[in-house]
């Protein structure tokens, strides 16, 4: 384990000297993502000047969800879809096939072997608004709600992990790359809202067999006295299921893929 | 706009033709990035230093060199996709880089490792796509469509999805798409790379074929030197962005190489005593020994041999190609002193 | 015009190569409904402030009409043209008697098009299932050439704007993020896409009016939906034909640049 670990890091450290050979892109790209930021930010404050409240949610609870939301969302930018984005390439080159062949985790290494820093803008502006919003009081600070997020946290980005591996093993499976990354992106367009939004059959629907609801209201609820203990207790135990659902049918999908002779 | 009505004699022609690169420059490790980071430093590299050439219509010329001489650089000033940092260039009286459709309707570029043909559709659509974009009538077309499809032999690949095809269908169908309106100069870069020996002769053989047919201008670049043997009586030879040689093929070799190599099989284990000068050896393997010896006395050389009734099996050659072209890089080779002597 | 039959032949050869891949078409329909759809929602549960001039019925129909006017109205051009420039695609396109960057267009417009066989039956099928929240009385059939005129504008300057931005690829590796920055969340909050323009408070909706993304999406909607004043229409068409104009040369300007210190790799 520890020696996979010291060889994810060196592929980090490749990726991220490969990534500042473009030193104007790779500047960029990180102020472009704190504008955009910004500009997501902006759409909640224009949205409430035409809504007092979403499904009971006012503007500083919203704001909230949006830090947790750009949190986990650039999170999960910065070391997991990068890799998924680039599995395509890897499995028409034969990347795939050489990898399968080294003694390594293949897992680890397909879903973390590339890191993009081009999301720091949007994590760091996303705690920085987190902070924000504690010192204006807008946040409920109590030992029990501390807890509960924190709990909620690591359910969220358990899932949001489990989904990685099975869309990665799904995509490696029916040998359609480009649609995983495009779901990536269609699932976290769910998490940009609450979702007490929707109606209570697809609102069930996100707290058990497509739980999107762990990975931003959830978290954002605890912090914003909406919710109780229950959904953050389910949610952890949704997470465990799911990483071991998708490690199964990762494994299934690897075997079948090495027997088919690549 | 032509510059100059096109001289029969120079379809191809550069004078002092160069083109630089800038490239960033980089050293190994993190910290060396961060500080490539804040000051790039970058460095001007003459892909092509000046490069003269004349090519007569319908000759074809190898186009020699390590990786990185400048062949491809070259070419693709030819083909009008490169814009040179100095000289001259002219293309069947075009100046290549202002594009115009009269010009690109004359040329092709086919480049082993790239694509011309839709990935994701039939060969036979591409062909029709090409039609339209180089305006060919149906008939014309047709005829030629099906001189290619017999000459090449992909008449039963054309249906099939492009990125299902092996690699050898797929360079023979590409070479039909890029001959289709029938270019007066073409442009082959690595035109055999990645396919097997029997590919490859195939794929000459067409060549061959086919320039004795239509006889287009051939410029060629090939890693397989075997590739210009067979295609090429003329090289030019371009190491560093400078052309070290130009002419026969012949020539090169004979200069080049004036010994030749004597491969011998006797029955016994040790040679003879043979009293002629200027005899290296090379190896042994047991009862095979190989020597090399000037042109001039190999036939004296393998005279003796017979004579002394050792000898099972003789077998003289050149040089193989390869390594005639290696020594042309090699500092302080013969070809230095050959050069001077010129 | 020159190129009429060539414009046609790849035209229809993508065409093919989309209904080989039907599957991700539906796909792709699938993302392009999906964000309108969790908007709407949002709306449709939220507590109104009093002086929003939209209903209920208003924010249906707006959302409604998003994904169809999203997908005539958009662009693929910033991601294929940048590739082009990498593989060396671009190079093959430059030695072709055929306008380069043709086969761009012609692609997105195919995807476009090929993309309302989905999108067309399940715009009918939302409208038939929400008909009684609907208010169609301020529907005219006079509005509805100039909603196709204003659709076309639109998509006309997205491709421009976009173009520039994919143009910018001779220059750099990646010009996503350039993209993101000119295209991503500001088109998304100032195109209507997130609140509908005219909800937006006076300010802000005097300054989204003067930028070019009103016009890839809010504005051909208000006017299907009747919600604009001739004055507004005319003002609006002339908004949408300056930055049509302004960007047509801005791409021109770029391609011109570009393609002058275009070096294809290697050598």
């Amino acid at each position: 384990m520890f020696s996979q670990l010291t060889i994810i890091t060196k592929l980090w450290k490749a990726s991220i000297i490969q990534a500042m050979e473009y030193r104007g892109s790779f500047m960029f790209s990180i102020v472009a993502n704190f504008f955009d930021f910004i500009f997501g930010l902006l759409q909640y404050l224009v949205f409430f000047t035409a809504a007092k409240s979403i499904a009971g949610w006012d503007s500083d609870n919203m704001l909230t969800l949006y830090s947790v939301f750009m949190f986990i969302y650039s999170l999960q930018f910065i070391f997991l879809y990068p890799n998924i984005a680039a599995l395509a390439e890897m499995v028409n080159t034969g990347g795939l096939d050489l990898l399968l062949s080294k003694p390594v985790d293949a897992r680890l290494f397909i879903l973390l072997r590339k890191i993009s820093l081009e999301e720091l803008g949007s994590l760091c502006t996303s705690i920085v608004l987190f902070i924000w919003l504690i010192s204006k009081g807008a946040v409920l600070i109590t030992a029990q709600s501390i807890l509960l997020f924190l709990i909620s946290i690591f359910s969220a980005l358990t899932i949001v992990y489990s989904i990685y591996i099975t869309l990665t093993a799904l995509a490696i499976m029916l040998e359609k790359m480009e649609d995983a990354s495009e779901f990536i992106w269609s699932l976290f367009s769910f998490c940009r809202y609450p979702t007490d939004i929707y109606p209570s059959k697809i609102k069930f629907l996100f707290f058990t067999f497509f739980p999107i609801a762990y990975i931003s209201t959830v978290p954002a609820q605890t912090l914003s006295g909406l919710g109780s203990a229950k959904p953050v207790i389910y949610g952890l135990i949704i997470s465990i299921v799911s990483l071991l659902i998708s490690s199964a049918i990762w494994k299934k999908t690897i075997k079948s893929y090495t027997s088919a002779g690549g | 706009m032509k510059i100059s009505t096109p001289n029969c004699d120079n379809c191809v022609f550069t004078e002092e033709l160069g083109r630089d690169f800038n490239i960033r420059q980089k050293s190994q490790g993190l910290a060396a990035s961060i500080r490539n980071f804040i000051h790039p430093s970058y460095k001007l590299v003459e892909a092509v230093k000046s490069l003269s050439m004349k090519i007569g219509s319908g000759e074809i010329v190898g186009f020699l060199g390590p990786n990185g001489a400048g062949k491809t650089t070259t070419l693709k000033m030819l083909s009008g996709l490169l814009f040179p940092s100095r000289g001259k260039v002219e293309v069947l009286g075009y100046s290549p880089f202002s594009r115009e459709r009269e010009f690109l309707s004359q040329i092709s570029l086919v480049m082993g490792q790239k694509q011309n043909l839709w990935w994701d559709l039939p060969p036979v659509e591409t062909f029709e796509i090409h039609r339209s974009i180089y305006k060919l009538d149906e008939k014309d077309f047709k005829e030629r469509i099906n001189e290619l499809i017999d000459m090449l032999e992909i008449s039963d690949c054309l249906e099939t999805q492009t990125r299902k095809l092996s690699l050898g269908q797929r360079m023979r169908c590409e070479l039909a798409v890029s001959l289709l309106h029938r270019p007066k100069v073409l442009f082959l870069d690595e035109p055999t790379i990645g396919l097997d020996i029997l590919m490859q002769k195939k794929i000459r053989k067409f060549l061959l074929e086919y320039h004795a047919r239509f006889k287009p201008t051939i410029l060629l670049t090939s890693h397989y030197m075997d590739d210009v043997a067979a295609l090429a009586k003329r090289v030019i030879v371009i190491n560093n962005g400078l052309k070290i040689y130009d002419g026969l093929l012949s020539d090169l070799s004979e200069k080049m190489q004036p010994e030749k190599i004597i491969t011998v099989i006797l029955n016994s284990d040790t040679f003879p005593k043979i009293e002629i000068p200027n005899v290296t050896p090379v190896s042994q393997e047991g009862n095979l020994f190989r020597l090399k010896a000037p042109r001039e006395i190999v036939g004296k050389l393998a005279a003796s041999l017979y004579n002394t009734g050792l000898t099972i099996d003789l077998t003289i050659e050149d040089t193989p190609l390869e390594d005639i072209i290696g020594n042309l890089f090699t500092e302080n080779s013969d070809f230095l002193k050959f050069r001077k002597n010129l | 015009m020159f190129y009429l039959k060539a414009h046609a032949a790849i035209f229809k050869a993508y065409l093919k190569i989309m209904l080989t891949y039907r599957g991700m078409m539906l796909l792709h329909m699938f993302r392009v409904v999906l964000m309108p759809l969790v908007i709407a929602t949002a709306w449709l549960s939220i507590e109104k402030v009093d002086s929003n001039p939209y209903k209920n019925s208003d924010y249906l129909l707006y959302y409604l009409l998003v994904p169809l006017v999203m997908n005539l109205t958009n662009s693929r051009s910033v991601f294929k043209f940048p590739v082009s420039v990498r593989d060396g695609t671009l190079s093959r396109e430059l030695i072709k008697p055929y306008p380069p960057l043709m086969s761009i267009v012609i692609e997105s417009f195919s995807n476009n098009l090929q993309m309302l066989l989905y999108l067309v039956p399940f715009t009918l099928i939302c409208t038939f299932l929400f008909q009684s929240h609907l208010d169609f009385s301020f529907l005219s059939f006079k509005f509805f050439p100039i909603f196709i005129l204003a659709v076309f504008f639109g998509a006309l300057l997205r491709m421009f704007i976009s173009g520039s931005i994919a143009l910018t690829g001779f220059w750099l590796e990646d010009v996503t993020t350039l993209n993101l920055l000119l295209n991503g969340s500001i088109w998304a909050l100032l195109g209507g896409m997130i609140i509908p323009v005219a909800t937006f408070p006076e300010k802000i909706r005097h300054i989204a009016e003067l930028l070019p993304y009103r016009y890839m999406l809010s504005f051909p909607i208000e006017i299907f939906s009747g919600k604009l004043t001739n004055a507004a229409i005319y003002k609006g068409f002339s908004v949408m034909l300056f930055w049509t104009i302004v960007f047509y040369f801005t791409a021109r300007f770029i391609w011109k640049r570009g393609i002058k210190i275009y070096s294809a790799y290697g050598g």
